[in-house]
């Protein structure tokens, strides 16, 4: 294959099966493309979005964090719990936020100052964390109750939902952070060489600790909209959120053929997969079927991404 | 004329520590304390069917993951893989009437095309290990549920008498888990496909330049992962008694577990640190659920075992550099 053409579906490849699929959907399956429709989609996968937004802050700075399948149920507990003592609304969110980024602290300075792979550690706390969620709620889901509004969270303003609102709130944040400010090229810098970043007088460790204490922020954060989302915090919240949210950041990687994790891809990877779930069921199709369409999805967009790159990629642990 | 005494050096046979002791010595001391505490503990009984046989379910699967992350890969879809190879083996084997034997040949089969096609593309088309495994994850996912759909009325799918016999059977089960481990260590650490397995591993570049057909023995790492999670597979499901979707998908994080902690006790991945990392965790969830301790706390338990491992060992390496 001449390299010219390598290079454009590297470049294209997610974006152009993502408009593939958009297409064949609108033309085939009627109530697609409606507006009503199209934000069910946005709203069906912001959650998981916005979970994959702090996963690839972490994976920006070249490490992986996966103690937010723990700490999500575990954080959505307390929270719950909070509201039904009547708390407000906006304490019973920082304290949230406040433990999220502790989580985050706790896993940066395992990372940092011990030097443990950050797969390993945050494989032993996410245990840890949903031991505690264990110890807290006895196993089994709490419903939240009248006391707290969900419409605060899953409403609408006129034809968008809020949670589009918020989605975009964040990602423009995030976009920002991590495309445009000395922080985002640090980590970008510390994720590609370490020592060669140390030598150009970047503070390697702060920087890693800075992107985990964001990614837990941002995980205490989708904890709420997960309370909003399901009325209440889930007994299998945790196990259901960890492959999904992997995937949605492996595929963000590929958009644009940047090769890169980045902010940007990770909402149309997040969409996608909606995408394909909502349609999924639009069409009637068997439910054995999703789960095979992400396969495949997955698998096809990364090998278009992929082609011409054949070394092995070794994983270290 | 001067007779020149050689002079022998007289030195006490110096006990070397080695890291390994250290986590010997923490289990022994463990297994003593139990055997004296915990009322049960030290029965024939107790230390077959509550300790070596689920014991030996995980560490089978776990050599899987071994091999592959001897080779430098990962393998998200162990437990997915276990699932399938042991739900088509049922399926399969209630159709046709098999006996033991070819299904779990059968078993064999599935989990070694699985892992096949893990191995290709990782090999051979370059693409993450991670991508490929937690796709197929998905993908199994998928199939399981529509052979299930398709094959099996009611819930479950009962699996033959003579399985669940032999699947209760310490004798079974403990003899797989013993030929299985004991060929994966021959496999691994002495023959030259594990040293092979373990250069690419160590270092791909120079492998490439010393003439090691390195996408081969990655590709290698893959498919010998993929017979031994089919044939954990089948031990899980025969010791479970049923067919059910998603049965293997709980050992993932277990499979990865474990030869890390051996990896923490013995410095490197082997197939020795994978046993001892089982039996070390299901020593102690056992005699914690005799001590009254709650099911709930299985993992608080293992993230704390975890975590205390490799953060000793975290300190340990940090000593030394």
């Amino acid at each position: 294959m001449p390299e010219r053409s390598k290079l454009l579906l590297q470049r294209y490849a997610i974006l152009s099966v993502f408009a593939g699929l958009f297409i064949i959907f609108s033309l085939t399956v009627t109530s697609f493309a409606t507006t009503e429709n199209l934000s069910n989609i946005i709203v069906q996968s912001s959650l998981l979005a916005v979970l994959a937004l702090g996963l690839n802050l972490v994976i920006m700075a070249g490490e992986i964090d996966i103690s937010f399948s723990g700490s999500v149920p575990l954080l959505a507990s307390i929270f719950v719990m909070m509201i039904q003592e009547n708390w407000p609304f906006l304490f019973a969110l920082a304290f949230v936020l406040f433990i999220g980024a502790t989580i985050g602290l706790f896993n940066a300075l395992l990372v940092t100052s011990l030097k443990l792979n950050s797969f390993v550690s945050t494989v032993g706390v996410m245990f840890l964390l949903s031991g505690f969620w264990y110890a807290y709620t006895g196993g089994t889901s709490i419903w939240i109750g009248e006391t707290f509004n969900r419409e605060l969270i899953y409403g609408y303003i006129g034809p968008l939902p809020i949670i589009g609102l918020i989605l975009i709130v964040i990602f423009l944040l995030l976009y920002v952070i991590t495309e445009h400010t000395r922080f985002g090229m640090a980590m970008r810098a510390v994720r590609t060489d370490q020592e060669a970043a140390r030598a150009a007088g970047i503070n390697v460790e702060k920087t890693k600790i800075l992107a985990f204490i964001g990614a837990g922020l941002v995980f205490g954060l989708s904890s709420v909209l997960s309370v909003a989302r399901l009325s209440g915090a889930m007994a299998t919240a945790g196990a259901d959120i960890m492959l999904p949210t992997m995937t949605i950041a492996f595929v963000g990687q590929t958009v644009l053929g940047m090769g890169r994790p980045n902010t940007l891809g990770i909402i149309l990877g997040a969409l996608l997969l909606g995408m394909i779930n909502n349609t999924f069921v639009l069409m009637n199709l068997p439910f054995w079927s999703v789960p095979m369409a992400y396969g495949i999805i997955l698998m096809i967009s990364i090998a278009l991404a992929n082609i011409g790159q054949t070394d092995i990629k070794q994983i270290r642990l | 004329m001067k007779t020149t005494t050689v002079e022998k050096k007289i030195t006490c046979p110096q006990i070397r520590f080695r890291s390994w002791m250290g986590g010997m010595f923490v289990f022994v001391a463990i297994f003593i304390f139990l055997s004296i505490k915990a009322p049960g503990f030290f029965t024939t009984i107790n230390l077959v069917r509550n300790l070596l046989m689920p014991a030996g379910i995980v560490a089978v699967i776990a050599c899987g993951m071994t091999v592959v992350m001897a080779g430098g890969g990962i393998d998200l879809s162990v437990g997915a893989t276990a699932g399938l190879s042991a739900l088509v083996a049922a399926v399969t084997a209630a159709r046709l009437d098999l006996e033991i034997l070819p299904m779990l040949v059968l078993a064999i089969m599935v989990g070694c095309f699985i892992g096949s096609i893990n191995g290709l593309f990782v090999a051979y088309l370059g693409v993450s290990p991670f991508v490929v495994t937690l796709s197929s994850v998905f993908l199994i996912r998928g199939l399981e549920f529509l052979i299930s759909l398709t094959n099996v009325r009611g819930t479950y799918l009962m699996l033959p008498m003579e399985l669940t016999d032999a699947g209760s059977s310490p004798y079974f089960q403990l003899g797989l888990f013993l030929v299985v481990v004991f060929s994966v260590f021959i496999f691994l650490d002495r023959s030259c496909f594990g040293r092979y397995i373990r250069s690419v591993g160590e270092n791909l570049e120079v492998s490439h330049f010393s003439g090691i057909r390195y996408r081969f023995y990655t590709w290698l790492t893959y498919a010998v992962c993929g017979i031994l999670t089919a044939i954990g597979g089948f031990m899980l499901t025969s010791y479970e008694g049923v067919v059910r979707v998603g049965s293997g998908e709980s050992y993932l994080i277990d499979s990865f577990v474990l030869p890390i902690l051996g990896q923490a006790v013995f410095r490197r991945i082997s197939v020795e640190g994978t046993v001892f990392g089982a039996l070390l965790i299901y020593m102690v969830l056992n005699g914690l659920f005799i001590f009254g301790t709650p099911p709930v706390f299985v993992n608080l338990i293992k993230g704390s075992l975890l975590l205390l491992v490799i953060i000793l060992s975290g300190i340990q390496k940090l000593r030394e550099t």
